[in-house]
C-alpha cells in the first residue's frame, strides 16, 4: 500500500480548526505572491502622488520595479571589515518582512501561515529584521552605520510598545490570539452591525478607531516617513533608515529596498484591516475581496502621501511625542477592551 | 562721486600688534588681511590690514624686510585675523608669531611639499611632485562614549568638497571641525600679469551665483585704480542687477531651508519662482547667472521699456509669494519649531568672527556694505537694512524675506527712474605702477573684498579677493555647538555658504 498526500488535511490547535486543502493552499500562494509583487507598487504611488502635489512631474510609479530589477544586476561592495553577518543580514531582513506576510489574512481568510500567525510572532518577526538591519549597518565599520543603528533602535524602543499594545488589545477584544482570528473576528462584527441594522455598543466602534490611529503613527515612524524621517533624503547626518543601509550596493541594496517595499505594504495591509476587514472565504470571494483590498490600500497610500506632503520633518527629539500619543492611544483601546467585556 | 577714503598707516610689525587692540575697541573691525610680494620693487614683503568702520577703511600695512620671514600674529587679539594669516603662512611663507594654530591651510601636507610658495613671485610656476610630504593633524576629543563622523570631503548629492569631523556624545556635537580648501584654484597667482579685462572674467566665476555682485566690488576696485567716472546709466543698471542676482539667491536659499526640514511642498514653489527669475536673467543678459553683464567702464546690457515692465512683472510675482511663504512659516507651528533656537551664533562670536551680511545681521551685528561702503548709487537710498538678534537659523531664514522685499523696493523704484545716456565709457586700461586700490560689495552672503595692484605695466600685481564665505564658514563650528547633528544640514544652508569662493 502506497501512503498518498490527503487532498485535504486538518490541523487542530486548541480549539482552532484549520482546514488546508488545496483550494486554500492555492488561493494563500496568490495571496503572498500578488502582494509581493504589488508592493513596489503602492511605494511608487505614494511617491508619485508627493510628487505631482508639489507640481513635478516625478518619476514613474512603476521605478521601483525598474530600480530594483538594475539593483540586482549590480556588483555587490563590502567595506573590508564586513563580517559574514552582512552576506546574511539582507535575506533575513527580508525574509521577516515576507514571514510576517504569510500571516497576514489581505484579502482571503486561509492564510498561508494562518495557524501559526500569533500576535507576539508578529511583532517580534518585525523587531528581528530591524536586529538585523542594524547588525549589517554596524558589520560596515562606518561611523553612520553606528548612528544609523542607534537611531533606528530609538525609534523601534519607542514604538514597540504602541505596537504590542494594538495587538494585545486586539486580542483581547475578540478574544483570538491569531492575526486571522481576530480580523476575522472583526469582519463578521462588522457585517453583522451592517446587516442587522443594530448598533453595536460604542466600545466596538472606538477600539478599532483608536488602534488605527496608534498603527498609523506607529507605521510612519517604521516605515522611515515624514515627519519621523524623509525617505527622500539625500542628507547622512539626518537619516534613519537610509544610514543603516547607506554602506549597501547591488544586490543587497536592491533587498533592502524591497523589503522596505514589503514592509510599508505589510502595515498598511494591518491597517486597511482594522479599518475594514473584507476577506474572502471562499474562491468566489476573491475578486471583490481583491478589488477592495487594492481599493483601501490606495486609499491609504493617500493618507500617507498626505501626511508626508503637508509636514516637515521633525526634529529628532521630538519624535518621542508622537510616538507617545500612539502608546497612548493603544493604551486607551487596551483598557476599552479589558472593560468592553 | 563718493569715492570711499582709504586712511592709509604705515606700521612696524610689532607697533601693530600693540595697536590692533586700540583699533578693534574703537569698533572698527577687520576687513581682509592682504600680502604682497614686493622684494622686487625693493620693500620687501608687504602685509596690509584692512579694518572698516562707519564710511572709512582703515588700512595699516606692515613692512617686512626681505631677510624677515615672520610677523606678529594678532590672532589672539582679532581671531578673526587667524585664518588669514594662517593663509599667509602657507602661500608666501611668512610666519605669524604667536599664532595659536598653524597648521597648513590651503597646501596639504598630504601632496604638497611646504618649502613652495606659490604667491611668492619667485615662484617657478611648477606644481611640486605628488607625494606624501607630511601629516596633517586633526583635533582630537577623547572621553568615555565620544565617537567621530566624518563626512566629505566627497558628499552624497551635486556639492563641493569639504571635510566636516564632527565629535559626538551621542547626537549632540562636541566639536565640529572643518577642513576645506581641497580644490584650491590659485586664482589670485594666475591673476598676476593679466589685465583688468582677464582677470575681470576669472574673478566673476570664483562663486557663479553672486557673480553680477562679485564684478561690482571688482570693477569698484579698478575703476578707482584706473580713475574710471561710469555713466549713471550704467551705475542703476548695476544696482538693478546685483538686487535681482541678490532676490533670486534669496529664493533658492529659503526654498533650500525648506527642503532641509523635509518640506518639500513649498520649496518646490520656491524653486519654481527661482526658475522664472533665472529665466528672467537670461531674457535680460544672456545668461542665467547674468555672467558678463557687468564690464569695466559700464555694463554690456541696456533695457528698453518692455524689458523693464518683464522685470516689474516678475517682481510682483515675487513680492507676492514671499509675502506668503512669510506667512507660512510664521503661521506654521511644525516649521517654527525646527527654525527656532537652531544653530544659533551669538553676537559675541559674530563680532569677533568679523562675520558680514545676513550671517552678521541676524545675530544682531550691523553689516551691510551698501550702507558702510556706499558703492554705485547706494549711498542715494536712505538705506535701513532689518537687523534681528536671535542669531539662529529663523532670524537667518526671516532676514532673507525681508532683504528680498527690500531688494524688490529698490528695483521697481529704479526701474522706471532710469537715467538717459550711454552705458559704457571710454577708459584706459592700464594703470599707474604699482598704485592699489580697494572694492567692496554686498553679495547676498556678506562683503565682497577687493584689494588690487597694478604692476609696473599697469596690469595686475597681485589682487586679492576676499569672499564672504571665507570669513563665515568658521562660524559655523559654533553655530553647531549645543545642536544636535541631525540638524546640522539646516544650519549649513541657512548660512549657504559657497565652497569656491572660500577656495580661490
Amino acid at each position: 500500500m502506497t501512503k498518498i498526500l490527503p487532498a485535504s488535511f486538518e490541523v487542530h490547535i486548541n480549539d482552532m480548526t484549520y482546514n488546508y486543502n488545496i483550494q486554500h493552499i492555492g488561493i494563500g500562494i496568490f495571496q503572498f505572491v500578488i502582494i509581493i509583487l504589488l508592493s513596489p507598487f503602492f511605494a511608487g504611488f505614494i511617491h508619485k502622488l508627493k510628487q505631482r502635489a508639489r507640481g513635478q512631474k516625478g518619476i514613474s510609479i512603476f521605478q521601483f520595479y525598474i530600480n530594483f530589477n538594475k539593483l540586482l544586476k549590480k556588483e555587490i561592495v563590502l567595506s573590508k571589515d564586513a563580517t559574514f553577518v552582512s552576506n546574511i543580514a539582507p535575506y533575513i531582513v527580508l525574509v521577516s518582512y515576507l514571514v510576517v506576510l504569510l500571516m497576514l489574512p489581505a484579502f482571503y481568510r486561509y492564510s498561508l501561515l494562518g495557524i501559526s500567525s500569533d500576535v507576539i510572532l508578529v511583532a517580534y518577526t518585525f523587531a528581528l529584521s530591524t536586529f538585523f538591519m542594524t547588525l549589517y549597518a554596524m558589520d560596515q565599520g562606518s561611523a553612520f552605520g553606528g548612528l544609523g543603528a542607534s537611531r533606528e533602535w530609538f525609534l523601534t524602543v519607542l514604538s514597540e510598545p504602541s505596537l504590542i499594545f494594538v495587538f494585545i488589545s486586539l486580542a483581547i477584544y475578540t478574544k483570538n490570539g491569531r492575526i486571522t482570528g481576530i480580523f476575522y473576528f472583526i469582519q463578521k462584527e462588522v457585517s453583522n452591525t451592517f446587516l442587522s441594522g443594530a448598533h453595536s455598543n460604542a466600545i466596538s466602534i472606538a477600539i478599532p478607531f483608536l488602534l488605527f490611529v496608534s498603527l498609523f503613527i506607529v507605521s510612519i515612524s517604521e516605515n522611515a516617513r515624514i515627519p519621523i524621517d524623509n525617505p527622500e533624503t539625500h542628507l547622512e547626518l539626518t537619516m534613519f533608515h537610509e544610514a543603516n543601509i547607506l554602506e549597501a550596493s547591488g544586490k543587497h541594496l536592491g533587498i533592502f529596498e524591497y523589503g522596505s517595499y514589503v514592509k510599508l505594504t505589510v502595515f498598511l495591509t494591518l491597517m486597511s484591516l482594522i479599518l475594514f476587514p473584507y476577506m474572502a472565504v471562499n474562491i468566489y470571494q476573491v475578486p471583490s475581496a481583491l478589488a477592495v483590498y487594492f481599493l483601501k490600500m490606495m486609499i491609504l497610500c493617500v493618507f500617507i502621501a498626505g501626511v508626508e506632503i503637508f509636514n516637515p520633518k521633525m526634529r529628532i527629539f521630538r519624535v518621542p511625542n508622537i510616538l507617545s500619543v500612539a502608546f497612548i492611544l493603544s493604551l486607551i483601546a487596551m483598557i476599552l477592551s479589558i472593560r468592553g467585556f | 562721486m563718493n569715492k570711499m577714503k582709504i586712511n592709509a598707516n604705515i606700521i612696524d610689525s610689532n607697533d601693530f600688534a600693540r595697536l590692533a587692540t586700540h583699533v578693534k575697541e574703537s569698533g572698527r573691525y577687520l576687513l581682509g588681511i592682504a600680502a604682497s610680494d614686493e622684494r622686487l620693487k625693493g620693500s620687501g614683503f608687504k602685509i596690509r590690514y584692512f579694518f572698516g568702520g562707519k564710511n572709512l577703511i582703515d588700512e595699516y600695512s606692515v613692512s617686512l624686510p626681505a631677510g624677515d620671514g615672520s610677523f606678529q600674529s594678532i590672532s589672539k587679539i582679532c581671531p578673526a585675523a587667524k585664518m588669514y594669516e594662517r593663509e599667509i603662512n602657507d602661500l608666501f611663507g611668512l610666519t605669524p608669531l604667536g599664532h595659536p594654530d598653524l597648521r597648513p591651510l590651503m597646501l596639504y601636507p598630504e601632496n604638497w611639499d611646504f618649502s613652495v610658495h606659490p604667491l611668492r613671485k619667485d615662484y617657478n610656476n611648477v606644481i611640486p611632485e605628488f607625494r606624501k610630504y607630511g601629516d596633517y593633524k586633526y583635533k582630537e576629543v577623547s572621553g568615555e562614549g565620544i565617537f567621530e563622523v566624518l563626512v566629505g570631503p566627497v558628499h552624497a548629492g551635486i556639492i563641493e568638497p569639504g571635510h566636516f569631523r564632527f565629535s559626538l556624545a551621542g547626537e549632540p556635537v562636541l566639536q565640529l571641525e572643518i577642513r576645506h580648501f581641497w580644490k584650491h584654484k590659485g586664482i589670485e597667482k594666475i591673476c598676476e600679469g593679466k589685465n583688468f579685462n582677464e582677470a575681470l572674467n576669472l574673478v566673476s566665476k570664483v562663486s557663479g551665483d553672486n557673480n553680477v555682485n562679485i564684478a561690482a566690488s571688482y570693477l569698484e576696485a579698478v575703476e578707482n585704480l584706473l580713475n574710471i567716472e561710469i555713466p549713471e546709466r550704467a551705475k542703476h543698471i548695476r544696482v538693478i542687477l546685483a538686487e535681482l542676482e541678490r532676490i533670486w539667491n534669496y529664493v533658492r536659499d529659503i526654498a533650500w531651508i525648506f527642503m532641509d526640514i523635509g518640506f518639500a511642498l513649498p520649496a518646490q514653489n520656491l524653486f519654481a519662482l527661482q526658475e522664472e527669475l533665472m529665466r528672467l536673467n537670461k531674457s535680460l543678459t544672456g545668461s542665467r547667472f547674468m555672467f558678463n553683464a557687468l564690464i569695466p567702464s559700464g555694463v554690456s546690457v541696456d533695457f528698453d521699456s518692455s524689458k523693464l515692465f518683464t522685470i516689474d512683472n516678475i517682481i510682483k510675482k515675487v513680492e507676492k509669494a514671499i509675502k506668503e511663504s512669510e506667512a507660512f512659516i510664521l503661521n506654521s507651528s511644525t516649521v517654527l519649531d525646527r527654525l527656532e533656537f537652531t544653530g544659533k551664533i551669538n553676537k559675541k562670536t559674530a563680532e569677533e568672527l568679523s562675520l558680514c551680511g545676513i550671517s552678521a545681521r541676524a545675530s544682531g551685528l550691523f553689516r551691510d556694505s551698501r550702507v558702510e561702503f556706499p558703492y554705485l548709487i547706494y549711498d542715494k537710498f536712505n538705506l535701513k537694512p532689518a537687523l534681528l538678534e536671535s542669531g539662529d537659523v529663523f532670524a537667518r531664514t526671516i532676514l532673507r524675506i525681508k532683504e528680498i522685499l527690500f531688494s524688490a523696493k529698490i528695483v521697481t523704484e529704479l526701474l522706471f527712474n532710469l537715467p538717459e545716456g550711454k552705458i559704457i565709457t571710454s577708459y584706459e586700461n592700464t594703470a599707474e605702477p604699482y598704485k592699489y586700490a580697494v572694492g567692496n560689495a554686498e553679495t547676498p552672503r556678506g562683503n565682497a573684498f577687493f584689494y588690487i595692484m597694478a604692476d609696473g605695466d599697469g596690469k595686475i600685481f597681485r589682487l586679492k579677493y576676499i569672499d564672504p564665505s571665507f570669513r563665515i564658514w568658521p562660524s559655523i563650528q559654533y553655530g553647531v555647538l549645543g545642536d544636535i547633528i541631525a540638524d546640522f544640514p539646516l544650519i549649513n544652508k541657512s548660512l549657504n555658504l559657497s565652497y569656491s569662493g572660500n577656495d580661490m
